[in-house]
């Protein structure tokens, strides 16, 4: 009985196992990607109802070279009360109207409140008719790599949101203000939400480019892979500024560091600016940035980082160690910096490949401060400011890093003794010597003396040709200076502009790189055979780096400039010959600074755009020579190319 | 675990105990390929949909060749006889266009038909036996359906490789041409928008399946979003297509012209004048439609409306421009009732107003 009892209660739990397998090997496999379809959908309902539609009435239809799509694009609910977050590209074309229209076909119009312009983001509001629904954020720390990602937008459908689904592919992106998904983000989702499978919002969708910072920076990775959204939990953080109106804008200190490579060399002050609020709040040089609100930092790349997280307005704590002291100090960031002034002594000096005893004045302008202080042309400085400096090249740096208006000490040799003068810095001038002593002058290739020789370049893998023109005087253990020449759209008409500048540069002892464009249409890639064809130029000859000057006729001015702005540091100089539109989106920097020659025909179309282009440049400090033309010029006269070779000759001033 | 890429396994295993070898490989691979999937039972489910496709998808290579226009595409099969549904484009401008079966047979592919406004054609291939999609059992898909792309996109593919498949969501359904203008295409029908990048040379033509293998639809050509200047990823339903497409496959299509779907152009259509309506003198691409002035008496004075308010609907039709406002209007009959959403401070305020009748014309009713 009994075995007869266990015997059927085992035969029942036999078949119990027995059916419970049937069960799990009948349970159908399928169901996983079932399921996770399932997940997928119903995390983009929950997330749905705070994600709108937004249309926009009347604006430019292009930014820049940009065209600007007309159609709706998307906002999330950040506040019940009808405060709407959405990506700053959906409203560049400066709207008129902003109509934003809720899941249920409520149409509102809208107002622009607020802004972060750090992470391209603005806030709305709407006049709610009710309570709307807020997403819940995803906490940092539960947010993790590999995690479903859900982008959700609204701009093909109000009653419908659309939806694409990826994985988060990284976390504090773009100095930390974003993470990252291969969701196929958008301009179809710019504005909308990225949520996790469980329906809460990671964070609003923005196109964000790490080294760029327009509005629309970012955009040409639509739909790559690659794609951005700001934390909500960051934004819930600014709600309150954004709602109060304020336009958040990016902080700055206001200090250079040592070194080169952000992601390795130490934040080790090298420069201070006067005035700036690293320096107003006692920073000073060569202190060394230990931590940032208190979080330790090693590499300056962790200073930058964290500077991104705050705001200009904000006050960050800055630990500095000064020798073997430990101190804290309070600045205050600033959302602009007065642009960097070149300071400005007066002299040209010698120009040698190795660095010797000093540097040896060849030119002493007239009225200079330089003139002032009885500095003489072959005279040999041997220390600035106390820095022993044995080059033109070191006296260039040393003099760059002193302010406008400031007075150094300069120590010279001149017939074997050693004199002290004091001077005290101007701003860099912008005009060119009428004359340069022929001592002043490199050396001129004689008369008659073999034509200067033609170089083809070829980059692999790119159409572009170039031709470079070396001096018959070239002589390896001379700097000489490089003039990269822009055709105008389309080509030279005429290939004389070629012949004359060849003999010009050839007088003067300079190389001179002809890039032509393929088709003669410049193209983005264009720049990038320039770039390499200029690096081959300086990797094959000696090229001064101090005297590098980009050239360019009409369009091929525009290429020259946005070459220049995109290669600080190889091109010292942009001059440019009846180009109308002038843009040079770049800031003035001690390192690398720039010099411009504008010249156009008096009678020119766009004259008076040119002249605020100049005035635009002139208040960002960089020196300007305009150079007027007959009416009708299509090319400089003798007197301005004449010029324009000494121009070339002293871009390398101190 | 050390993981290697393993080559496609061959779908007919030559001995028994390659063919268990096979199998697991097969397991293997699905597996690898899919690595969010923790059931390789499961991965081998979507391995069988995937092995399902691939016979019925075909390559085609016509003409094309220069810059930017390469000569292939891609199509389906969708009878057993050799019907190839595919895309209407340059590719097929030739009386060469040939098709590489999955098996890696070529053969040559003979133009049936083709409609200009689905932009679709059928080929036919001079072959039997050939397995394919039956169109009258397509399935529906909805925002967020999971879906495989099947197609020779880049022209990857040649002889028996198979097609490539790329795995998304349907991320959208909408209309192609729901506004004006809107796509350059002249389809204005209902549209799947993917999140997989379909939009790539030689993928117009491949087959969009769910992860059953089921038909969902053809996809579309390179298209530009002319709204919001995106590249669209799209498929054209099933449904929208297997009518014409069976129809060309038996012989009956009529052929249409292009313009034939679009709406004549009214008569006498309404008019800002009618409205008594001035805007603001358009300068723009995108002047913003502000009213500047009402002629007094007019139905807009009658309506209420004020200068300086924003026209923002035209029937409940987004006006973002002066041009826009006039663009509606030719679609309104100058007797019909129109609704006309204003901007004014912030405030949307919604009238109908009906142009004043001329010179004691009939009223509707």
């Amino acid at each position: 009985m009994t075995m007869l009892r266990s015997f059927l209660v085992s035969f029942a739990a036999m078949l119990l196992a027995s059916a419970a397998a049937a069960i799990v090997a009948a349970a159908p496999p399928a169901a996983l990607n079932a399921r996770e379809e399932a997940a997928f959908r119903a995390a983009a309902a929950a997330v749905a109802p705070s994600v709108v539609s937004i249309e926009t009435i009347g604006g430019l239809d292009s930014v820049g070279e940009l065209l600007i799509g007309s159609g709706p694009s998307s906002g999330v609910i950040v506040s019940d009360d009808g405060y709407i977050a959405s990506s700053t590209f959906n409203f560049v074309h400066r709207p008129a109207s902003i109509i934003a229209t809720l899941p249920d076909g409520t149409r509102l119009p809208a107002k622009l409140v607020g802004r972060d312009e750090a992470r391209k983001l603005v806030l709305l509001k709407v006049d709610a008719p009710h309570k709307l629904p807020v997403p819940t954020a995803v906490p940092e720390s539960e947010t993790a790599v590999g995690q479903w990602s859900i982008a959700v937008g609204r701009s093909y459908d109000f009653a419908q949101a659309n939806v694409s689904v990826g994985v988060v592919s990284a976390l504090r992106r773009i100095w930390g203000k974003a993470l990252q998904t291969d969701a196929k983000i958008s301009p179809a989702n710019y504005g909308g939400a990225l949520a996790d499978v469980r329906g809460r919002v990671y964070g609003v969708l923005v196109p964000l480019s790490p080294n760029e910072h327009e509005d629309v920076s970012g955009v040409e990775w639509y739909d790559s892979g690659i794609g951005f959204a700001v934390p909500l939990a960051h934004i819930e953080k600014i709600l309150p500024r954004l709602k109060a109106g304020e336009t958040l804008k990016p902080g700055l200190i206001g200090v250079r560091f040592k070194g080169r490579n952000v992601y390795a060399d130490p934040p080790h002050i090298v420069k201070a600016r006067a005035g700036a609020p690293a320096y107003e709040a006692g920073l000073r040089d060569d202190d060394r940035v230990v931590a940032v609100d208190g979080r330790p930092v090693a590499v300056q790349a962790q200073v930058m980082e964290a500077l991104q997280s705050r705001y200009a307005g904000d006050t960050v704590k800055f630990t500095i160690a000064r020798g073997d002291q430990r101190l804290d100090f309070a600045v205050k960031l600033v959302d602009r910096l007065d642009p960097y002034a070149r300071p400005f002594l007066g002299i040209l000096a010698e120009r040698s490949a190795e660095p010797g005893t000093g540097a040896r004045v060849r030119f002493v302008y007239a009225d200079s401060p330089a003139a002032k202080a009885g500095v003489l042309p072959g005279d040999e400085l041997t220390k600035f400011n106390g820095v022993r400096v044995r080059s033109r090249d070191e006296l260039r740096t040393a003099v760059a890093e002193l302010e406008v208006g400031k007075t150094a000490t300069v120590e010279v040799v001149r017939g074997g003794m050693s004199q002290t003068f004091e001077l005290t810095t101007v701003a860099d001038i912008e005009q060119v010597p009428a004359k340069l002593s022929d001592a002043a002058q490199d050396a001129i290739a004689p008369p008659g003396a073999a034509k200067a020789e033609a170089v083809a370049i070829k980059i692999p893998e790119l159409e572009e040709k170039a031709e470079l023109f070396v001096p018959p005087g070239y002589d390896e253990a001379v700097p000489h200076g490089l003039v990269v020449l822009f055709h105008p759209q389309g080509g030279f008409s005429d290939r004389a502009v070629v012949e004359r500048l060849r003999d010009q540069c050839r007088a003067a002892n300079l190389l001179l790189l002809v890039p032509y464009a393929v088709d003669g249409k410049w193209t983005a890639q264009s720049l990038d055979f320039v770039q390499k064809a200029i690096d081959r130029t300086a990797g094959d000859y000696r090229v001064d780096a101090a005297r590098v000057a980009a050239l360019g006729y009409e369009e091929g001015g525009v290429v020259a400039l946005r070459s220049a702005a995109q290669f600080r540091d190889r091109i010292r100089g942009v001059a440019t010959i009846n180009t109308p539109s002038l843009g040079f989106a770049a800031e003035t920097d001690p390192r690398e600074p720039t010099s411009f020659y504008i010249a156009f025909a008096g009678d020119l179309k766009g004259k008076a755009r040119i002249e605020t282009a100049v005035e635009q440049l002139r208040k960002q400090k960089y020196p300007v020579v305009i150079r007027a033309l007959k009416n009708g010029a299509d090319d400089c006269d003798a007197a301005a190319a004449a010029e324009l070779l000494r121009w070339l000759d002293v871009l390398d001033r101190i | 675990v050390s993981k290697k890429i393993a080559p496609h396994p061959n779908p007919l295993p030559a001995s028994r105990s390659e063919g268990t070898k096979q199998v697991r490989f097969v397991v293997l691979a699905a597996a690898c390929m899919l690595s969010m999937m923790v059931s390789s039972a499961q991965a081998d489910d979507l391995y069988s949909a995937i092995r399902h496709v691939q016979p019925k998808i075909v390559k085609l290579h016509g003409a094309g060749g220069y810059k930017g226009l390469e000569p292939y595409q891609s199509g389906f099969l969708f009878s057993p006889d050799g019907h190839v549904l595919t895309v209407w484009s340059y590719v097929l401008d030739t009386d060469y266009v040939t098709a590489t079966l999955a098996d890696g047979r070529r053969m040559d592919a003979k133009l049936v038909a083709a409609d200009p406004r689905l932009e679709i054609a059928v080929l036919k291939l001079d072959a039997t036996d050939l397995p394919y999609f039956n169109l009258a059992e397509s399935v529906v898909a909805e925002v967020g359906t999971r879906v495989l792309a099947f197609s020779n996109l880049f022209g990857i593919a040649v002889g028996d490789e198979p097609a490539s498949v790329l795995h998304g969501i349907v991320a959208a359904k909408t209309r192609l041409n729901a506004r004006r203008g809107t796509f350059e295409s002249p389809y204005d029908g209902p549209i799947y928008v993917l999140d997989a990048m379909t939009n790539n040379p030689g993928s117009a033509g491949g087959a969009l399946v769910d992860d059953q293998g089921h038909l969902l639809g053809l996809l579309g050509k390179e298209l530009r979003h002319t709204q919001s200047n995106l590249w669209l990823n799209f498929a054209l339903p099933t449904a929208e297509i297997a009518a014409t497409a069976e129809a060309m496959r038996a012989g009956t299509y009529v052929r249409r012209t292009a313009d034939e779907q679009k709406k004549p152009k009214l008569d006498r259509p309404l008019t800002l004048d009618l409205l008594g309506l001035v805007l603001v003198p358009d300068v723009l691409e995108r002047t913003p439609p502000y009213v500047d002035a009402v002629v007094v008496g007019s139905s807009a004075a009658a309506a209420g409306i004020l200068p300086d308010d924003v026209v923002l609907f035209v029937n409940d039709r987004l006006t973002q421009s002066c041009r826009a406002v006039r663009n509606e209007l030719e679609s309104i009959h100058r007797v019909d009732p129109v609704k006309i959403t204003l901007l004014r401070k912030q405030q949307l305020i919604e009238i109908t107003l009906r142009a004043k009748a001329e010179s004691g014309a009939e009223r509707a009713p």
